[in-house]
């Protein structure tokens, strides 16, 4: 007898976005339609659990009706039954979610898995729940896993919040996990949660990162996995599924003039931009003319108009000149001013670079306007 | 350039009429008058008609309106470059204003366009300003220019003139804009924050002070989880299998084991209750059967003392029989031991008595010895005291006397007979004692220098004399010879001696009679050493016993000896017979107690078998009580042994510890069952507190206030850099005007020399940065313009603004310099050298003078050039 699953986790809902000020609630929101969506996947996948690994919620104490809100959503999907499993965002400890979440549950489908106690899910399934009492611990959690025994055909599968040894990049928690486990506790599958990005470590090994993105890194987050064991020692079968809303880009541009954001906004554009919500942390590094400076804020005038949020950096960016654009630029006393502004760019700390340019192009716009009938 | 031509009024200040003064020169122009003849009205008139709008309600336009009221009219010609123009405003009521070309009416400009067209004129608005610094009223020559008075009054009007010539149009333009965007963000001293870098400090500084609070509250809601983790598990291990109910089990357990305890205690109790009980039974049964076999024992007894009694006196009897044999042996043997002892104490007495005339009779002979050898003692005393008396003269000393009297007179010889030839005599072996020097045996080796004649003897042989000379002696050796001579003689005769050795041999005698004398008085004195009396008196009292004198037949020791074995014997037979005697008196009493005994056993006897009765009733009594005793020992047994389990048992259970243990389990159980209370009452207090912060979603709050505090940080950031940006450029072009000043402030001090080498010949002025003068150098000495006197001050003041408008004459921008009753501190040296410089002044710019003191400024209205003013009326014209 098989199973197939949804695996999902890192949902942290109750998250706040206090540099997304104007996006904040709007954020907040799609983390709950992210639970419509993966009941949606698991219709699709005619699957009948979830299985949530860890950090369902941003914190322990996250308010009631935050806790609420999640109860309804999973409750709205009758069919289906979900897993969770406490992460280092919410502990299973005193006082935390999980506590008071339990009064909620009754009538529902949803299993909270606050001890590391199998659970057959299914006849001849087993899960393996390793759940995180404290935000961080130095042992391995799952090491239970590996000297429980069930009977011959029983499909087990692991279900764990951490980060796995060796893994090229350090999740969120402090909590190590054993990259072989699935072979020291004959896992069929270990359904892992921490790393937002969807990421396979083996066969039976995955993160599925988190459901909806919280943030600009590229790793592939917004996807939770459909899986299909059809009998323990076989493979799985892992279908990845779109769930994101939002996507969040992340861009550094080596910027020399106002053509190089021109690329920007037409990348924007093919990517769905303005319909596709698209989040954009921009990133503006070089030098570029003074005399460029209002094309560059008439792009980035444009790219602001094509995403819901912008976050640019232009700390990197270093307005400057050469003798000759002064020239250009600048006539009389204003060109001697510029020049000796420009005299301390080339010269100065990074900080008087910074600053030094910036004053050139201020010098350079209001030199513009002086000129201007 | 610029020349003013005419100034008239109507309805200004003072002047209750319409006033002109017309035709003023290109030079030196003096209005000299009384007081109050309107000349600082002039000046405040000239001032108001260019600075301010014909529309301008200020106080200085207000001012010029007369006491008796009306609307202030004022007119002046001037003359540019551009040509001959006529300014004409007036204010309060009826506001109107005319620029009007008197060349070419075209270009006239009419009331809202007079002010910018004066502008161009006038080389912009900030222009006008200089005539602020050439226009001086009346008294503020000092106020306008000391440093220190005025602020940055006429500093700043000549630092803009002077930038205004230093810099471009675009670059003033440019860096006003600069300065009105950096005035948005700071203060012109930069100290204080302003507009957006105000907010921006204040939003940063807000959430901030948010933030950590958030962090402090977010503290203590992790802090409140730890705590309330650690009171869940403590409620947990409480509530848990080894927690209260263990406790629980460990009270109920340790109070059951205590019952038991309790009831065991109980039957111990009892059961020594029961072993008192039979201990006393058996006490009881016991003393019957003691009392019934005492009885037994006591008639036993009495029977038995009854039967002793009869036995004893039988004995008695007897011995008392042997008793009275022994006495009368004893008596019979004291009597004879006593006739015994008395003969042989009289044989004793005999004895003695005669051995005590024996004694007498050698002691009496004894007696007659001493007496002669006392005698014999006393004549050899008697005898050797004669000797001495004899020989009493001589002592060791006279003899050592003697000698050296001798030796004297022999030295005293030698002397006077002369050297005597030295003799040495060396005696041939075995001649010694053959030889005689003197009378006297030869040493062996003899050295003689003979100072008196020396006869040597060779027995047998020869006799040679040796002797001094006499002849060499001298009278006084003489005279001292003899006396030598004279004092041996005397010695020796009284010592009745011949020579020397005689003397020395009858010294020797006399000590031999000493000797003597007292060996013979030592032994007087043992022999009689009660003296001769005391010897006499003895020997007659042994004269009457000596004569019965004849010895015992028997010693008295050997019949004292006899004596003390009788009487010893004498006394063995009377201790034997008062043994006897004793032990008689003994039985006597024995047997008076054997018959009381009897008789008081006997008494006993009758009692008790009356008491008891009959043998058979006394042994079926015996029996029964036997019977009793037997029982009660047996219950006796019985208790002690269920008092042993019992008491063993309550042993072992330990009950004073069993109570210590029930008690420390039911505290322990209490205490738990009130740290669990606690512990709920902590649990709920920190969920409360918890819930709280739920509420405000606290950690929510953190994270979102640490978001934007890191928006609010970038923001201010970013407008900080925007003020440095700002402030750089504001830097750099106050760089570069003060450059140009600097280009500039030399020629300004170049065109004050020449006036102050005429005025204060040798003197050197010293300018701030912003132009203002600031010292004088004269010599040595550099003085401090307000250390000055004011006459100085102010011609120093003067000289400043004739430099300074010799420099605008030069660059085209020449003013007309109004004074205003200026020059009155100066002398009458230095008043003549200053008209002397106005009057050089007036070579390149218009000056004015306006003065009360006429008969002073008549030198210099007098000068050639010079345009005498004078008030005229003046009749206004309609202005079209």
């Amino acid at each position: 007898m098989g199973i197939t699953f949804i695996h999902t986790a890192d949902w942290q809902i109750g998250k706040p976005f206090g540099t997304l000020a104007a996006m904040a609630s709007l954020l907040a929101d799609a983390r709950f339609g992210a639970i419509d969506r993966i009941a949606g996947v698991a219709a699709a996948a005619n699957a009948r659990h979830v299985l949530v690994a860890g950090d369902v919620f941003d914190g322990i104490s996250v308010p009631d009706a935050v806790l609420s809100q999640t109860v309804a959503r999973m409750a709205a999907y009758p069919h289906l039954v979900w897993h969770l499993l406490p992460g280092n965002h919410d502990p299973a400890q005193p006082g935390g979610v999980w506590q008071r979440i339990e009064p909620l549950l009754s009538g529902t489908k949803i299993r909270l898995h606050l001890t590391a106690e199998p659970v057959e899910i299914e006849p001849g399934v087993l899960l393996l729940p390793a759940p995180l009492k404290t935000r961080a611990m130095s042992t391995d959690p799952t090491d239970y896993m590996a000297s429980h025994v069930s009977a011959p055909g029983v499909i087990r599968i692991g279900f764990a919040h951490g980060s796995v040894r060796g893994f090229g990049s350090q999740g969120d928690a402090a909590v190590p996990i054993e990259p072989t486990r699935d072979r020291s506790a004959r896992l069929d599958y270990l359904a892992l949660g921490d790393w937002h990005g969807l990421t396979r470590i083996g066969d039976r090994v995955w993160y599925s990162g988190t459901p909806e993105p919280d943030g600009y890194k590229d790793n592939e987050p917004g996807h939770c996995l459909a899986v299909t064991i059809a009998a323990t020692g076989t493979p799985p079968v892992v279908e990845r599924h779109r769930t994101a809303m939002y996507e969040w880009l992340e861009r550094t541009v080596a910027i020399r003039g106002a053509a190089d954001l021109a690329a920007l906004a037409a990348d924007l554009k093919s990517r769905g931009a303005p319909v596709r919500p698209i989040l954009l942390a921009l990133k503006l590094d070089g030098r570029v003319s003074i005399s460029d400076g209002t094309a560059i804020e008439a792009e980035i005038a444009g790219i602001r108009g094509l995403v819901r949020h912008l976050d640019l950096d232009t700390a990197n960016m270093r307005p400057s000149a050469d003798a000759s654009e002064l020239e250009a630029v600048f006539t009389g006393g204003l060109a001697a001013v510029a020049k000796r502004i420009a005299g301390q760019q080339s010269q100065g700390d990074a900080d008087m670079q910074r600053i030094a340019g910036r004053a050139l192009q201020m010098l350079a716009n209001m030199a513009q306007g002086a000129k201007q009938p | 350039m610029m020349w003013l031509r005419a100034i008239r009024l109507k309805d200004v200040g003072c002047f209750d009429t319409a006033v002109a003064l017309e035709g003023l020169g290109d030079g030196l122009n003096v209005l000299a008058g009384r007081n109050e003849l309107g000349k600082s009205t002039l000046l405040q008139a000239l001032r108001v008609v260019f600075e301010f709008d014909y529309t301008s309600g200020h106080a200085k336009v207000r001012n010029l309106v007369p006491y008796s009221g009306g609307a202030p009219l004022i007119e002046v010609d001037f003359e540019t470059s551009e040509g001959r123009w006529r300014l004409h405003k007036q204010f309060v009521s009826g506001r109107m204003a005319k620029l009007a070309n008197l060349d070419d009416p075209a270009k006239s400009v009419r009331d809202k366009d007079v002010q910018l067209r004066l502008g161009e004129l006038l080389k912009g608005p900030s222009d006008l300003e200089r005539f602020k610094i050439l226009w001086v009223d009346q008294s503020d020559t000092l106020k306008d220019i000391a440093p220190g008075l005025i602020g940055a009054g006429a500093s700043t009007l000549v630092a803009n003139e002077i930038d205004a010539l230093a810099t471009d149009p675009d670059m003033r333009r440019v860096h006003a804009e600069v300065r009105r965007r950096l005035g948005e963000l700071q203060s012109e001293t930069g100290r204080t924050k302003k507009g957006r870098l105000k907010e921006a400090h204040e939003a940063y500084a807000v959430l901030t002070k948010d933030l950590a609070f958030a962090a402090q509250r977010k503290h203590e809601q992790t802090a409140r989880l730890d705590q309330l983790a650690d009171l869940v598990a403590q409620r947990a291990q409480l509530s848990g299998a080894d927690g209260i109910a263990a406790l629980a089990k460990l009270r109920d357990d340790t109070a059951r084991r205590l019952t038991d305890a309790d009831s065991t205690q109980r039957q111990e109790r009892e059961a020594r209750q029961k072993l008192d009980s039979v201990q006393v039974q058996l006490k009881l049964a016991q003393q019957t059967a003691a009392a019934i076999k005492r009885t037994d024992t006591e008639l036993a007894v009495a029977d038995k003392g009854v039967a002793e009694a009869v036995t004893a006196l039988a004995a008695l009897d007897d011995v008392e029989k042997a008793a009275r044999v022994d006495l009368a042996v004893a008596e019979h043997a004291v009597t004879q031991h006593q006739a015994r002892v008395r003969d042989l104490h009289i044989a004793c007495v005999t004895a003695r008595q005669a051995e005590a005339a024996c004694r007498a009779l050698v002691e009496r002979i004894r007696l007659t010895t001493t007496l002669a050898e006392a005698h014999s003692a006393l004549a050899d005393r008697a005898q050797a005291t004669a000797a001495l008396a004899a020989l009493s003269g001589i002592t060791l000393a006279s003899v050592d006397e003697l000698e050296a009297a001798i030796k004297d007179r022999d030295k005293r010889d030698a002397q006077i007979e002369g050297l005597a030839p030295e003799v040495t005599i060396q005696l041939a072996p075995g001649a010694a004692g053959r030889v005689h020097v003197d009378d006297r045996p030869l040493p062996a080796d003899a050295v003689f220098n003979p100072t008196a004649p020396l006869d040597i003897v060779i027995d047998g042989i020869i006799r040679i004399r040796i002797a001094p000379n006499p002849a060499v002696a001298n009278d006084v050796a003489r005279a001292e010879r003899i006396a030598a001579h004279e004092s041996v003689e005397r010695l020796l005769a009284q010592f009745g001696a011949e020579s020397l050795d005689d003397a020395r041999q009858r010294f020797a005698r006399r000590q031999e009679a000493e000797r003597r004398r007292q060996d013979a008085g030592a032994r007087f004195t043992l022999l009689a050493p009660n003296g001769f009396d005391a010897l006499s008196a003895a020997l007659a009292a042994l004269d009457p016993i000596a004569a019965e004198t004849s010895p015992p037949s028997r010693p008295s020791a050997e019949l004292e000896m006899e004596l003390d074995a009788a009487r010893r014997q004498l006394d063995d037979t009377e201790r034997k017979r008062d043994f006897v005697r004793t032990a008689l008196a003994r039985h006597e009493q024995t047997r008076a107690a054997i018959v009381s005994g009897r008789a008081v056993h006997d008494t006993r006897a009758q009692d008790i078998r009356t008491a008891r009765g009959g043998d058979g009733e006394a042994d079926a009594r015996q029996i029964t009580a036997a019977a009793a005793l037997a029982s009660a020992s047996d219950a006796f047994a019985d208790a002690t042994l269920a008092h042993t389990v019992f008491r063993d048992k309550l042993a072992a259970l330990a009950l004073p510890e069993l109570q210590g243990a029930v008690m420390a389990a039911e505290n322990r159980f209490a205490d738990a069952q009130t740290r669990l209370r606690q512990l709920e009452l902590d649990i709920k207090g920190i969920e409360s507190a918890l819930a709280v912060a739920r509420d405000d979603d606290i950690e929510a709050v953190h994270t979102r206030l640490t978001d934007v505090t890191a928006i609010a940080r970038r923001r201010l950031a970013d407008i900080e850099d925007e003020r440095a940006a700002l402030l750089l450029l504001h830097l750099e072009f106050e760089s570069t005007a003060a450059a140009g000043r600097d280009q500039i402030a030399a020629p300004v001090r170049a065109r004050i020399l020449p006036f102050l080498a005429r005025v204060l010949p040798g003197a050197a002025l010293t300018l701030d940065q912003d132009f203002t003068p600031a010292a004088l150098q004269r010599g040595a000495n550099t003085e401090i313009l307000e250390r000055l006197s004011q006459g100085t001050r102010e011609q120093i003041a003067i000289i400043t603004r004739l430099g300074l408008g010799k420099l605008l004459a030069e660059r085209g921008a020449a003013v007309p310099l109004i004074l205003d009753d200026a020059l009155v501190f100066s002398d009458d040296e230095r008043i003549e050298a200053m008209f002397d410089a106005l009057a050089t002044a007036a070579r390149d710019h218009q000056v004015i003078i306006f003065t009360c003191r006429t008969r002073a400024f008549s030198a210099l209205s007098s000068k050639p050039g010079t345009t005498t003013l004078s008030l005229a009326p003046w009749r206004p014209q309609q202005v079209v």
